[in-house]
């Protein structure tokens, strides 16, 4: 099959690809780049664990086409940590216990990240709204409510 | 789960989409946010040789005031946009409480309102792997002569599932489509067929370019009430959207619908004259459309609820729609 040259830039840096146009962004950060935190769930779009953000904003890279995000700024759960220093939000689900398998804990701090960037102070119902569409098997949400509720306060 | 091999393209203009679906047509498929179709695609539910991107389309996207007060909401504009959009937030308020209540926020950042109102007809035996499918034999849906949800059902009972067509067709919105060598607008009612194989009367050869709201309207109220097995993700198992123009006493119904969604293969459309022309809207007017709202309802054992609970729950959510209408 052709494939088709893309650039993507992914945690700040340029990938240069070249992808057949089947190939989901999913498949290209875990298969071509090995970026591993991004996790492969339902492959239908239904639980979240696949949450990356593009320009900022939580989409699933499951049903993504890697060939229509050539160009644009791609951050997965790698992209968060300067260097072994975590990132507030990690910090907070790390002191809170917010995580158990941590299956859609990529998913959920990179929804929680998206969330505090644009809206600094959310209220509960808006930390519950924002992670509405990630699923967690274990932790019953609380925890993770919290320590994104703790994330916030720390930031402000 | 990958996706079978596609030649794909992704033009940058309404022109050249359509010179390549005029060429394609049949085996081509549109994909927008492709939050339904590439869904579809990958549990094999079709297979598309060519794939038209068309999100490079600038001129399908946001929201337009135009010059004769209607608005212009172009089909490749995302839900997010139209949440974040103030206008629809302060003027179209229905329509606005429907997108907020599609699926979550992230597919809310994918997902578009042209793909939302083209979106497929459902069924809980036909939108299943292949590996599941196999287990059951070949339904209408899927091209084979039986219902695997409707025993000795003679056709398809996929259901329609959006949770915009019913507001917009509650507000008597139109629908722009381009072909290769026209352009026709035509009530949005009119883009579903109510068949569950074939929902929509759309061209192979035709592109939705966007949605016509009437102007904005103070005397006009309009509410979307929903349910679902969770307040986020799910498909709506019932879905009422109910849209009134108020008299200048603020308690006579000039004209309205009431609309529905999931309870059968196109969105249900209620609004005999005698219901909405100068009616008091009292308790028996709420009672009276409930009733009918549960009659039109036709719910079959293809979604995760029982078709008579959805039945039941019509006229509840018809019932909270028309009373938040007319006290709003
Ligand atoms: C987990 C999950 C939950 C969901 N929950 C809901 C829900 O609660 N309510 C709801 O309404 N939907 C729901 N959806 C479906 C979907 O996310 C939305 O309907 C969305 O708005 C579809 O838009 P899209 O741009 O992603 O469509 P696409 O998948 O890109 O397209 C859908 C269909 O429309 C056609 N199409 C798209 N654009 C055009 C155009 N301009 N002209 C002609 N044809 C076109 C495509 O060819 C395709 O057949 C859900 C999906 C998922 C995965």
């Amino acid at each position: 099959m052709e494939k088709i040259p893309i650039t993507l830039l992914v945690n700040g840096e340029p990938c240069d690809l070249l992808v057949p146009p089947n190939k989901t962004l999913l498949e290209v950060l875990r298969d071509d780049l090995e970026l591993m935190g991004t996790r492969d769930g339902c492959g239908l779009g239904a639980c979240g664990a696949c949450t990356v953000l593009i320009d900022d904003m939580p989409v699933r890279s499951c049903i993504t086409l890697a060939v229509d995000v050539q160009g644009l700024s791609i951050v997965t759960i790698e992209g968060l940590a300067n260097g072994t220093e975590l990132h507030p939000v990690q910090e907070a689900f790390v002191e809170k216990g917010a995580i158990q398998c941590g299956f859609c804990s990529s998913g959920m701090i990179l929804t929680a990240k998206a969330l505090l960037t644009s809206n600094k102070n959310p209220k509960k119902e808006e930390i519950k709204q924002a992670i509405s569409g990630n699923i967690c098997r274990c932790t019953g949400y609380k925890k993770i409510e919290d320590a994104i509720a703790a994330a916030a306060s720390e930031n402000a | 789960m990958k996706l079978r091999e596609f030649k794909y393209f992704s033009p940058r203009d309404l022109s050249s989409a359509l010179e390549l679906l005029a060429i394609h047509g049949g085996h081509a498929k549109l994909l927008a946010g492709g939050t339904d179709l590439l869904v579809r695609m990958k549990q094999r539910l079709l297979a598309p040789d060519i794939i038209i991107n068309l999100k490079d389309i600038k001129e399908l996207r946001g929201v337009q005031k135009m010059a004769d007060g209607s608005v212009f909401i172009g089909a490749l504009t995302q839900l997010t946009e139209l949440i974040t959009s103030s206008l629809i937030q302060k003027k179209y308020r229905g329509l606005w409480e429907a997108a907020k209540m599609v699926s979550a926020p992230p597919l809310q950042n994918m997902g578009t309102v042209g793909g939302n109102v083209a979106q497929q007809t459902r069924c809980l035996f036909y939108n299943q792997t292949e590996m599941w499918r196999q287990s059951k034999p070949v339904c209408f849906k899927a091209g084979g002569n039986q219902c695997n949800a409707v025993k000795g059902g003679k056709h398809c009972f996929a259901v329609y599932q959006g949770d915009l067509a019913p507001v917009l067709i509650a507000l008597s919105a139109q629908v722009t489509l381009s072909g290769k060598d026209d352009t026709r607008t035509i009530p949005l009612r009119e883009l579903y067929s109510g068949k569950g194989k074939q929902p929509l009367t759309l061209e192979d050869n035709e592109i939705i370019e966007g949605i016509v709201l009437p102007p904005p309207d103070k005397n006009r109220r309009c509410v979307y009430k929903k349910l679902r097995l969770r307040e986020a993700i799910d498909y709506p198992l019932v879905g009422v959207a109910a849209c009134v123009t108020l008299a200048v006493d603020g308690k006579t119904c000039e004209a309205g619908k009431v609309v529905l969604t999931a309870v059968g293969s196109g969105p249900v459309i209620i609004s005999p004259t005698k219901l909405f022309k100068d009616v008091p809207m009292d308790d028996s007017w709420v009672n009276t459309l409930a009733e009918e709202a549960y009659k039109a309802s036709k719910p079959v054992a293809n979604v995760t609820t029982p078709p008579t609970y959805r039945k039941r729950m019509a006229r509840v959510l018809t019932r909270r729609a028309l009373n938040a209408v007319r006290t709003a």
